[in-house]
Formats: C-alpha cells, sequence, structure tokens
C-alpha cells in the first residue's frame, strides 16, 4: 500500500536484494555482459563484511601490515598454457559503492605494500616513455652534455660534426675542397 | 577492461580489476582477488579485430615492471 515503507501493493515486504534485481535494468545499460545479480548481493555482502573488519581496526590485513608475496603474483600472472582468456561476460559493477570501496581499499594497500616491498627506485627498465622504455639508454651522453654549443650552422660557429670524420684528410679532403670552392 | 568490474580467472576465483595501464608490451590489467587482497595477479590485455583476449606475462622481470608502473602511477596521483 505504501511504497516508501518498503511494502509493495501486495502488503509483501520488498527486501533490497528484491530492490536491486526490479532495477536490473538500469544496471544492465552499463554492458550488454550479462549479470548474475544474485552472485554480486553474495560477493557484496563478503566485502561489506571485510571492510567493517577493516574499519574496526581488528583485521591482519590492515594497510600498515599488508605484505604481497610477490613469489605468488609471479606465479599467478607469468604465462602459461591455461592462461589466455577471451574477454566476455565479464560483470561491471562500477557503480556499486561496495565493490568500489573495496576496490580502493585493495588498490591501496597493494600499492603501499609493493612500494615498501620492491621500492619506487628499482625500476627494472627505464619508463620516461611508457611506449620507448629504452629511450634514455641509447641517447649518447656526449649529446646531451653538449647541448649548450648547438647553434644555428654558419651564424656564430661553425657546424657540429663528429670530430672522427675529417681525420683522414687524405680520404676526405679533396671532395670537401671542391665543395667549398664551389660555395665560394 | 576497466576498474570495478569483475572477472573470474583461470582458477576460478573471482577477481575485481584495480587498475589498468598502458605500457610498452601492451596493457596491464591489475585483479585482486575479492576475497583475499593479496592474492594479487597481472594479465596482459591484447585487442585484435576479433576480440580481446587476457594473456600472462613473458617473465619475472615484466611483472616487476608491471608492478612498479603501477606503484608509480599511483604515488603520483
Amino acid at each position: 500500500m505504501n511504497n516508501q515503507n518498503g511494502i509493495n501493493e501486495q502488503n509483501e515486504v520488498v527486501t533490497p536484494v528484491e530492490v536491486i534485481e526490479n532495477n536490473s535494468s538500469s544496471l544492465n545499460t552499463e554492458v550488454e555482459a550479462p549479470h548474475d545479480l544474485s552472485k554480486i548481493q553474495e560477493l557484496v555482502n563478503q566485502l561489506e563484511s571485510k571492510i567493517q573488519k577493516i574499519n574496526n581496526g581488528d583485521s591482519e590485513n590492515a594497510q600498515t601490515n599488508q605484505k604481497i608475496d610477490i613469489e605468488k603474483v609471479y606465479q599467478g600472472s607469468i604465462q602459461n598454457s591455461t592462461m589466455r582468456q577471451v574477454v566476455e561476460g565479464e560483470m561491471y559493477v562500477g557503480k556499486n559503492p561496495t565493490l568500489a570501496k573495496f576496490v580502493e581499499e585493495a588498490k591501496g594497500t597493494i600499492v603501499e605494500a609493493l612500494k615498501n616491498q620492491m621500492g619506487i627506485d628499482k625500476v627494472p627498465f627505464s619508463n620516461s616513455s611508457e611506449n620507448s622504455p629504452s629511450l634514455e639508454l641509447i641517447t649518447p651522453t656526449s649529446f646531451t652534455e653538449n647541448k649548450e654549443e648547438i647553434r644555428p650552422i654558419g651564424i656564430s660557429s661553425p657546424p657540429l660534426r663528429p670530430a672522427n670524420i675529417f681525420e683522414d684528410e687524405e680520404i676526405l679532403g679533396e671532395p670537401m675542397d671542391q665543395e667549398r670552392s664551389k660555395v665560394a | 577492461m576497466i576498474n570495478n568490474s569483475i572477472k573470474q580467472l583461470e582458477n576460478n576465483e573471482t577477481y575485481a580489476v584495480i587498475d589498468t595501464i598502458s605500457g610498452n608490451q601492451g596493457t596491464y590489467i591489475y585483479f585482486s582477488n575479492i576475497k583475499d587482497e593479496n592474492d594479487l595477479c597481472v594479465r596482459k590485455q591484447l585487442k585484435n579485430d576479433q576480440e580481446t583476449i587476457l594473456v600472462g606475462l613473458d617473465n619475472k622481470e615484466e611483472v616487476d615492471y608491471a608492478l612498479h608502473l603501477l606503484i608509480k602511477k599511483n604515488l603520483a596521483a
């Protein structure tokens, strides 16, 4: 009789789960993938319990104590024969505040633990640009050290050239002299 | 994949996507087991014309690289 009090027209109490199911069409607008709402609700309940423990400070996974088993991460992340999945049917639950909170909590604790365990300076290879990680390694140091000497050619200083090119005048002297006389 | 989506991986455990970062060898997806956030794993997302797939990383060095990307991104944020 009164929907605002959680009672429907048949005088049945409407549980929160039923409310979610009744609104499932709005959730499905996010992605085309199928949703198992009962499974999501189960997961949400588990996460709420876990977050409550964290908030109460009695979780063994509190941020300050968290450690990541790096070897386990290796085992779970390095390619093996079963590790190839087509991405389909994923359940997007980004609008669920409980799961969103779990993700933020988990990311924060994981990043903090990884930083403590792995450091932030020991990057395996340069990542100045994520698309060209080795760029810094192939940059000639002499070029960067002498970049103040680079000026427009022919204005106030001779053009920069590798020192060893003109060391053998017998090979290069004559053609260059011809070129210079043509210019003059 | 996008953050806050959940996915069942090969071990039949359910994981939440906690971050997605583009690296030099593809896009890295970071998964945390929703029952145990210590259970972390990384996958590469590869796309072609027909489908998007998740594959494992090549070696420990690439896992280290992916983890440092995660650290650096979230420390900078």
